[in-house]
């Protein structure tokens, strides 16, 4: 099952805040942390969020069964999707819909963020 | 010296919003007690004196050592401000007495309430582009 391919990426790039490492073939998502908790309290990725989840599908609804990686370093706030393809997640011939969400250290989850087109 | 019977802390919490991180305000509202500890009335001069000191404590048990963080002066039933909590789903109680300054003897504390403070999920981050 190549939806169930759950990459857990324990360091994508180093360094606080700093995108990954570019290549040749970097297709690099990038995001913009949430600054308040739903309750309208701040925010501080470094304290209260555990990791982003990666969710890929050809459906603007995404379900928990579409993420495809988690990064588990909170400061990092880019991930670059040509890991993927390794894995045989891609977004072929017609693109898929790629969105996100943040889960803080009490594993509260966000809604999902609006998606970014993901195309070949 | 009389003692105040035991003020009826309510302390029906209601968190109105998160002002910072470790710091909640919330309103915190009791009754004042209308009676000493030999059932005589207070009178309501001295009822409009009285001070509630507000204690809080990491256990229920331990509210009757608990620290002070709160007095609220002139005969008020309510407090509104910031509690000494922590986290978000850590709990703290909360306890309180009533003394009349002018005759200065502090009640009993009050059975002690609680208040957790509730797990709160982010809110959704902001998807910017895909760079290739």
């Amino acid at each position: 099952m190549k939806r169930a391919a759950l990459i857990l990426l324990l360091a994508v790039g180093c360094g606080g805040g700093s995108a990954p490492p570019l290549h040749d073939n970097a297709e690099v998502l990038r995001w913009a942390q949430p600054p308040m908790f739903a309750d309208n309290t701040p925010l501080d990725i470094h304290r209260d969020v555990a990791r982003w989840d990666i969710y890929c599908t050809y459906f603007p609804m995404p379900v928990d069964n579409d993420i495809v990686a988690s990064v588990a370093t909170p400061d990092n706030l880019a991930f670059d999707l040509a890991l993927l393809r390794q894995y045989g997640i891609e977004p072929g011939p017609d693109g898929k819909l790629v969105f996100l969400r943040c889960v803080g250290i009490d594993n509260q989850q966000s809604d999902y963020s609006a998606p970014v087109e993901w195309r070949n | 010296m009389k003692r105040y019977s035991n003020v009826v802390l309510f302390l029906a919490i209601a968190l109105l919003f998160g002002i910072s991180s470790g710091a909640w305000a919330a309103t915190i509202t009791w009754s004042n007690p209308t009676t000493y500890d030999d059932s005589t009335a207070i009178g309501a001069s001295a009822q409009a004196t009285l001070t509630t000191k507000i204690y809080y404590a990491a256990t229920a048990n331990g509210c009757a050592t608990g620290t002070l963080f709160q007095s609220v002066l002139s005969g008020a039933i309510s407090y509104s401000g910031t509690l000494p909590v922590t986290a978000k789903g850590s709990t703290t109680y909360y306890c309180a007495t009533s003394t009349i300054p002018a005759e200065g003897q502090e009640s009993l504390k009050s059975p002690a309430v609680s208040y957790t403070v509730p797990f709160v999920a982010p809110t959704a981050p902001v998807l910017l582009n895909i760079v290739k």
